[in-house]
């Protein structure tokens, strides 16, 4: 039920005499990644004509599908307002956990799974609780259990034999195509779709953004902020375990090592792709175009003879840009708080 | 006629939405007491701040002993002769008496100590120097920010508001002082809410509202306080407030009994349902206090019934759930979500209402938003449109449409209608009435007396946190609302009251203490050193007892030269957390210093051309620090993120000078940094001769106090002169140059020109630097503590290295003791908590067995 006044409408809102564009609209910051990403094609047919091949990017696009499954959950921590410097940890923990477990068996497949997935998500509610509950920082926080999942992954892996593979089935689906495409990125479409749909449309979505845009507003409005700022950490360390798997299954035998390109380059991804480090506003579908921008950028350097090096370069220039970007925005707020 | 000590002529200010002061003109002369009164909201704090320098003027002139202000610069202000005493907002609580007395001069005295004591000596005052100011009472740091404001003699004395937090004796205390100073020729500019007051003590005063001057009269015999509050409030009633409720129909929806909590006691107020009841009182008073804590946003005690329903204390999520909705003052940080759309801000608390499984119907939403929000009458582009692009009256109806979504049986809004157009203001008022007469119970805070005048059915008057009158119908009248909190003369309560915190204080209970020291209020600076040392005794008597080769010179002197980078880059660390920073590229940084050695001190390079080599490397740190400190300071980006930014691009630089490893390190560097007497290297004994220098620059000089000033509370350093952005860029300087040099080290122990054996040294620094006392929130620690952070943690990963346990082992034990570190000073805060649960367990005990 919601309370209706007896108030005069004769100068409603200017609002209704213009209508309202059903849908809202798409924002700016999230639109910005997908024009950038079409002038790196343009440009990149021009100067390197093959990097647009159908063949190059088929190549390369699953790698953009890791980097967008791992920087969907560092968008999430960043939306509530933490920063996850765990990823490469937890991605080497999901990879290991999958190996020891199947022991490269089909029979234990599904087992293997359950428990990489089980695994990381630990990992991510623990993060999470030390954040949201424990009220230490974020960074700190995300290193140090980094470290130590680190420290048990080496540990665990010891135990196992020294050349493991995943599972057959896992490595035939890895290298599968669906209407020509690597199944990983299908699993990739999926996951941004149901992410994107929890957060524009349930209860939950909506009150996490709330918790993130400003968890002081949201707690004076009644919202378990707590409860939201654990789960984005659970729900980005569920992701960073599929990632986990499904690199795992692309390159088949995994080493300790898998995860390392996953530190820094989901940052990149996640504030490029307009996601505020301030909390609570982030796109989803804009983080993939990120992902995708960010790797054929590296492919493109790559074919133009230029040095990994310079990936690293692009990360950090990446993230100052999408940084000064977003704090831009809030300029307004600023000036507006000076009054 | 002699010259005015301070003259303002025609001083215009407009806010965004108001003119705060227009054409004012204002003189005070040598040797009187010049009051100035005003309603809220009439100008005073803005009449003040642009006498201090601390706001600028649109337009005038200010005259301060006949010399023109020419700069809106407090410090300008304050060598021309003139100082401001602030409420309490100018203090480090960190620091001793002392130091604050120390922070405050222009040119720092010998021997603090004796400085402080001759300071407050000269006042009577029986405070400490080594008090702690934290530790102090509300009236003694009140008259601690007297006494800093008049060292150095000042000739204009600026107080505003002085006695809010004073009792009767004080007061008179404060008067001996203020007759004493202007005996002796120093002008005072008074502001005041307490008339009774202002008729003791001024020569004249001045009055103003609205930003308009209305007179300056001497205060005799003559003057009344009747004739003073008519001169304040005569404004226009403005007509357009909706109608009242009909007092016939009236039941009981709300009520609290003996509610207690900081700030204000033992409140008891009923509002029916279709009621707006009105808080007033002068500011700080209590009113918001209580407001805050009936709607669960403030912890207090007692007893709240909505509705029928027992009101749970202290959270917003239970009051809401008891059907109270609560709306705060403070919009821009607890009401609003800025960077979400006007509909998400509106619909935030009843999203169930048009949710079915959990998915919410856009339709159905957007639908009732449109209806909203022509109701009341916001202006908006879209229904998306980012709440943050509104004006203040439109985000503020915004705000109260939840009100009229939610159920809620009763609604508390603190400051309904601040920085609010006049149009939009009746807007609101409308939709304050039409929630009432849905049957809501209506609390409204308001500093505004004409606003309470206008809306309310009854006004519940504050004075030092008791309501002290309740004005009833006719009654309800700006003048009676205005005139009952300024000639309260209640002050035996607050008596009563700074008796019962002293008593608190002195039978302080063992767990506070226990309390206190963990969560660092009284940890002095060598406590976290003290600790260190044990734990390394602790970790090396083991490692003795388990391997003969541990206590071998050649292992000490091993771990004592493994040390040498991670001390260094954990003083490089500790300086940005000192200013509440991070710095997340100082292993990055290492990378490029070890990559560049490579190169310009690779082996074979004449020894001459090594010095130039160095002093590239250390160029390229000066660059990387104030690139990270600029972008942080001057861009205002957030500095985890702007380091890791720093952090790839330097990792990517160094990868690209060297992909892999190569080039030798120059052997003369190797053997410099590795020289020894007897089997102590010397480069580790002058890193701790460097950490103690520092220290005591840090603990000893007054730049060291500013620093640690701008560590713990900024605002206080920024009014204490100290130049916050130089020590903030400082910070990030060093912390890069120190990381060079960490790089030098490293380099040494490498030997070639290795691109990514700096990285692992980012986490350490963090951990080892808390292990040695710094606190992420700033301000604590030390250079010595740093140090021997670092040490611990070498000698752990060496421990577990001798004893030839697994290197999965190291790495977790480097996570771990991170953990234990900001554990152990950062995290009490949950662990805190529920110690002082325990304790008002203890003391609920207490009292049944006392009363048993």
């Amino acid at each position: 039920m919601s309370v209706r006044g007896p108030l005069a409408a004769e100068r409603g809102g200017r609002l209704a005499k213009q209508g309202v564009a059903p849908g809202g609209g798409v924002q700016m910051r999230f639109l910005a990644i997908w024009i950038a990403l079409a002038a790196l094609l343009a440009v990149g047919a021009i100067i390197v004509p093959r990097s647009i091949l159908p063949s190059t990017i088929l190549a390369f696009i699953p790698l953009a599908a890791f980097l967008c499954i791992t920087a969907m959950g560092e968008a999430l921590v960043l939306m509530s307002r933490g920063i996850d410097l765990s990823i490469p940890s937890i991605i080497a923990l999901s990879s290991t956990v999958l190996l020891g477990v199947s022991g490269g068996l089909d029979s234990a497949l599904v087992i293997g799974i359950v428990a990489a997935l089980a695994f990381a998500t630990l990992v991510g509610v623990v993060n999470g609780a030390l954040v949201a509950i424990g009220k230490l920082n974020a960074l700190i926080v995300t290193l140090a259990i980094g470290a130590i999942t680190q420290g048990a992954t080496l540990w665990y892996r010891e135990s196992l034999p020294q050349e493991a593979r995943v599972p057959p089935l896992l490595a035939d689906w890895g290298s599968s195509r669906v209407l020509g495409i690597n199944v990983a990125v299908w699993l990739t479409a999926v996951l941004v779709i149901v992410l994107t749909v929890i957060l524009r449309k349930t209860t939950y979505g909506r009150r996490f953004a709330a918790a993130g845009a400003s968890p002081r507003a949201a707690w004076v409005a009644g919202i378990n902020v707590r409860g939201y700022q654990i789960a984005a950490f659970a729900v980005a360390g569920f992701l960073y375990g599929i990632a986990g798997i499904v690199i795992s299954a692309f390159i088949r035998n995994p080493t300790l090592s898998v995860g390392d390109p996953y530190l820094l380059a989901p940052i990149a991804a996640a504030v490029l792709g307009g996601t505020a480090i301030t909390g609570g506003v982030g796109s989803m579908a804009a983080v993939a175009g990120a992902a995708l921008f960010l790797t054929h950028l590296g492919q493109m350097l790559k074919m133009l003879g230029l040095s990994t090096a310079f990936q690293f370069i692009i990360y950090g220039i990446a993230i100052a840009i999408g940084m000064a970007l977003a704090e831009s925005r809030l300029g307004l707020v600023r000036r507006w708080r000076s009054r | 006629m002699p010259v005015p000590s301070l003259k303002l002529s025609a001083i215009s200010k407009r806010y965004p939405g108001v003119q705060a002061l227009a054409e004012m003109s204002f003189e005070c002369l040598p040797g009187e007491i010049h009051a100035v009164l005003g309603e809220n909201g009439s100008g005073k704090s803005t009449l003040l701040g642009i006498a201090s320098g601390a706001v600028a003027q649109d337009s005038g002139t200010i005259e301060i002993m006949g010399a023109p202000l020419v700069a809106a610069d407090p410090q300008l202000a304050r060598r021309i002769g003139l100082a401001t005493v602030y409420q309490d907002d100018s203090l480090v609580r960190e620091f001793t008496v002392a130091q604050n007395l120390v922070l405050g001069t222009i040119s720092p005295p010998g021997d603090p100590h004796a400085f402080a004591e001759a300071q407050l000596a000269a006042h009577d005052l029986p405070i400490s120097p080594d008090a702690l100011v934290g530790s102090l009472s509300a009236s003694e740091r009140q008259f601690l920010e007297i006494v800093k404001a008049l060292v150095g003699n000042p000739r204009v004395l600026l107080l505003d508001e002085p006695t809010s937090s004073l009792d009767l004796s004080d007061v008179a205390k404060l008067t001996a002082i203020i007759r004493k100073i202007t005996s002796e020729g120093t002008a005072v500019v008074y502001v005041s809410h307490r008339l009774p007051e202002i008729l003791d003590l001024a020569d004249r005063v001045t009055i103003l509202r609205d930003g308009v001057g209305q007179g300056v009269y001497v205060v005799d015999e003559g003057l009344s306080e009747h004739d003073l509050i008519s001169l304040m409030v005569g404004r226009e009633i403005e007509s357009g407030f909706p109608p009242r409720a009909d007092a016939a129909t009236a039941t009981v929806g709300f009520f609290a009994t003996r509610l207690s909590g900081a700030g204000f006691s033992e409140v008891s107020l009923h509002v029916d349902r279709g009621e707006v009841l009105g808080f007033a009182g002068a500011e700080g008073n209590g009113q918001r206090d209580a407001i805050r804590a009936l709607g669960g946003l403030e912890p207090a005690t007692g007893h709240i019934v909505c509705d029928g329903r027992v009101v749970p204390l202290g959270s917003p999520a239970d009051a809401l759930a008891a059907g109270v909705l609560s709306l705060s003052a403070d919009r821009a940080h607890e009401s609003i979500f800025p960077v979400l759309g006007v509909r998400e801000n509106m619909t935030v608390q009843v999203l169930d209402d048009f949710a079915s499984g959990g998915i919410v119907s856009a339709r159905r939403e957007r639908a009732r938003a449109v209806e909203l929000i022509q109701e009341l009458g916001i202006v908006t582009s879209t229904l998306d449109k980012p709440i943050s692009g509104l004006s203040g009256g439109n985000q503020q109806k915004a705000v109260l449409a939840r009100s009229f979504l939610h159920e809620a049986k009763a609604i508390l809004i603190d400051e309904p209608t601040q920085g609010v157009d006049a149009r939009a203001r009746f807007d609101i008022y409308r939709a304050i009435r039409a929630r009432t007469a849905a049957g809501s119970a209506c609390i409204v805070n308001s500093s505004d007396a004409m606003e309470l005048a206008g809306l309310c059915d009854r006004v519940a008057v504050f004075s030092r946190g008791r309501i002290v009158r309740v004005l009833v119908g006719r009654e309800v009248t700006e003048e009676n609302i205005v005139s009952s909190f300024l000639t309260s003369r209640d002050t035996r309560a607050a008596r009563a009251e700074e008796a019962r915190a002293a008593e608190g204080a002195k039978g302080r209970s063992v767990i506070a203490s226990v309390r206190d020291a963990l969560s660092g209020g009284a940890t002095q600076w060598w406590t976290p050193l003290l600790f260190l040392l044990i734990l390394i005794l602790a970790v090396g008597a083991y490692a003795t007892f388990q391997s003969d080769a541990f206590l071998s010179p050649i292992n000490i002197r091993y771990i004592l030269l493994a040390t040498a980078p991670l001390a260094l880059v954990t003083m490089a660390q500790f300086n940005v957390l000192m200013v509440r920073g991070f710095d997340v590229s100082v292993g990055s940084m290492m990378n490029v210093t070890v990559v560049l050695a490579s190169f310009v001190m690779a082996s074979g390079t004449p020894t001459a051309m090594l010095v130039p080599g160095a002093f590239l490397c250390i160029a390229a740190g000066v660059v990387v620090g104030l690139v990270n400190g600029s972008l942080i300071r001057f861009l205002g980006l957030n500095p985890v993120i702007t380091t890791i930014a720093t952090l790839s691009v330097l990792q990517g630089f160094a990868l690209y000078l060297r992909p892999s490893p190569g080039g030798l390190i120059s052997e003369e560097l190797t053997a410099l940094l590795k020289a020894r007497i007897g089997f102590l290297p010397v480069s580790f004994l002058v890193i701790v001769a460097v950490a103690l220098l520092a220290d005591l620059w840090l603990y000893r000089t007054r730049g060291g106090l500013g620093l640690r000033a701008v560590g713990f509370r900024e605002e206080a350093a920024k009014r204490n002169g100290v130049h916050v952005n130089r020590v903030h860029l400082r910070a990030y300087l060093l912390s890069a140059v120190i990381a060079t040099f960490a790089g030098f080290f490293l380099a040494s122990e490498v030997g070639t020109g290795t691109p990514v054996v700096g990285s692992a040294y980012t986490l350490p620094s963090i951990a080892a630097a808390v292990l040695g006392g710094a606190a992420l929130s700033g301000g604590r620690g030390s250079f010595l503590g740093a140090v021997l952070g670092a040490l611990f943690f070498t000698l752990t990963v060496n421990v577990v290295t001798l004893l030839g346990l697994s290197t999965a082992l190291g790495i977790i034990i480097s996570g771990a003791l991170t953990l234990f570190a900001v554990f152990l000073y950062s995290g009490w805060e949950p662990v805190g908590w529920l110690l002082r649960k325990f304790e008002a367990a203890s003391r609920q005990r207490r009292t049944a067995a006392g009363a048993g």
